[in-house]
């Protein structure tokens, strides 16, 4: 599913910021990926969600060799990515609703499938009434939410998130970690950068460790919770919704 | 599906105050120049058409002396009876007066001066007479008589009305490179000023084709609009210039009508406008986003 071999990343002629970064995360599976600031958590999520390219070693990302892959090969790839980003990077000239209807919109769904599953999901974090806003109207944790939704609502094949607890009260971060469960359970891989060991007890998942641009810790092929095995559908449950799409991938 | 728009860009981006007005001046400079090349063409054309089918037959008296009035009745009863002329009439001696005016003075004593004797000739329309041998049947009666065809006389004054026609056309040519040039600063300016959110959407998974959409959708109207306005102006420019023209009641120019008719292509300036815009910009975008991962 992500599978990085002696992986080195520069940005322009510095020093290289990851070196000889190896693992092998299967499909379906949930992982933590943590290690002090400026350790290169955020220069490795780049590298997943394609914003970077390698300086050396081999990248395989949903089963593409990325070395390999043409350049307009990569938009449909990044569909299969939900990214949510430590500094949101919602578009502030729309509205919470045109934010997270992006991805379906790009994808070409239908107005009619796009309102029912943004009216839904924005339900289900808590923003049904902010639908009209846009997100400079919005608290730091409200526009957490919606970069939350924006990113899970293409029901990606992978997704990164950059520390999306740290702006939201701890109960809202459970409810998050649930709806990560919930999308890791129907088949998600799920990679989530961040600091806090308190919620990586209570959600406990596979572990990589970046120590100065090293991995140092962690199991290669870290495991999914729940075990449950990749279905078909998308009900999500623990957020008061009823189902969630339906959509085929 | 070119039409539908997903609000990429923020409401009034790359359309504030600078850009439409930098469009419509460019289009009115292209409808000027349009138009100066079109009124060219025309009064050229006019020009030729009023003076086809008229000769000048010159008589001259430097060396043999004045021509007595016999002789030039019976150069005229040659002419009208030749075939292809309908009208032959000898230019009088105070019309030879008020055409060298201008160099001699009003006061000028030009009876005194060995001026030659000129016969106006008017050729039957379509027809072309030949000058040489009509000059030597001339010569008979009058040595060293010579027959002009007007229109040669015009063949400079062609040539520098043909020059500057294309003149108009090279600007016409320039002014579309520079409103080319204009979206592509403008095209540039909006990426730079918007690259955080075609980052997002790039990474989102928008194809390129979907970004410059966004771009070559602002620039369909705003070349459109651009090109409207420009081209409402300077047609009102042209008329003003038209009426003025008219007045001066010369037969070189165009008919006001006729001239008018002319411009109508000019009615094609907005849409190509706006297709120039939209294709550079749209070129400028895939170019710059080819740059990007």
């Amino acid at each position: 599913m992500v599978r990085f071999d002696n992986v080195g990343m520069r940005y322009g002629v510095g020093q290289e910021v990851l070196r000889d970064i190896s693992f092998d995360l299967p499909r379906g599976s949930f992982t933590y990926l943590t290690g002090a600031s400026g350790a290169g958590k955020s220069s490795l999520l780049k590298l997943m969600f394609l914003a970077h390219r390698p300086s050396r070693g081999m990248i395989e990302i949903l089963g593409r060799d990325l070395s390999r892959l043409p350049r307009q090969a990569l938009p449909e790839l990044r569909r299969q990515i939900g990214v949510v980003y430590q500094d949101f990077r919602l578009i502030d000239h729309m509205t919470v609703f045109d934010n997270v209807a992006l991805p379906l919109r790009l994808s070409g769904t239908s107005e009619t499938e796009v309102r029912a599953h943004v009216d839904e999901l924005l339900g289900w974090v808590g923003l049904a009434d902010r639908i009209g806003t846009t997100p400079s109207e919005l608290s730091g944790g409200e526009q957490q939410r919606v970069a939350i939704a924006r990113a899970v609502i293409g029901r990606p094949r992978l997704l990164l998130a950059d520390e999306p607890t740290g702006s939201v009260d701890p109960d809202m971060g459970d409810r998050l970690m649930h709806l990560f469960q919930e999308l890791n359970r129907i088949g998600t891989t799920i990679v989530i950068a961040t600091h806090d060991i308190a919620m990586m007890e209570r959600h406990r998942a596979g572990v990589l460790r970046l120590v100065r641009g090293e991995l140092t810790g962690g199991p290669p092929g870290a495991a999914g919770i729940g075990g449950a095995a990749p279905s078909t559908g998308f009900g999500i449950t623990g957020f008061g919704g009823t189902g969630f799409g339906g959509r085929p991938r | 599906m070119f039409l539908r728009s997903l609000h990429l860009l923020p409401r009034g981006a790359l359309s504030n105050r600078l850009v439409p007005a930098i469009i419509a001046t460019m289009v009115l400079l292209l409808t000027l120049a349009s138009a100066a090349a079109i009124g060219i063409e025309r009064s050229l054309a006019s020009f030729q058409s009023e003076l086809a089918g008229r000769y000048t037959v010159e008589l001259p008296t430097a060396q043999t002396g004045a021509v007595d009035d016999e002789t030039v009745a019976r150069v005229v009863d040659l002419l009208a009876e030749t075939e292809g002329v309908i009208a032959a009439e000898v230019v009088p001696a105070q019309t030879m007066q008020t055409l060298l005016e201008p160099w001699l003075g009003r006061d000028a004593a030009v009876g005194d001066l060995p001026l030659p004797v000129l016969i106006d000739i008017v050729a039957t329309p379509g027809m072309t007479l030949d000058a040489a041998a009509l000059a030597e049947r001339i010569g008979k009666l009058v040595k060293g008589a010579r027959v002009e065809a007007a229109v040669e006389s015009l063949d400079e004054i062609g040539e520098i009305a043909g020059a500057v026609e294309l003149s108009a056309y090279c600007v016409v040519a320039l002014v579309a490179f520079c409103l080319a040039a204009v979206v592509v600063f403008a095209t540039s300016a909006g990426l730079t000023a918007h690259h955080a959110i075609i980052e997002i959407v790039h990474q989102i998974g928008a194809r390129d084709r979907i970004v410059a959409r966004e771009f070559e959708r602002r620039f369909l109207i705003l070349g459109f609009v651009g090109g409207l306005i420009g081209v409402a102006v300077g047609t009102l420019a042209v008329y003003g210039f038209a009426l003025y023209a008219q007045s001066l009641d010369s037969p070189f120019l165009p008919a006001m009508g006729d001239f008018m008719r002319a411009l109508i292509p000019l009615l094609a300036i907005p849409p190509l406008v706006a297709a120039l815009t939209t294709a550079t910009a749209g070129m400028t975008v895939n170019r710059a986003l080819r740059r990007l991962a």
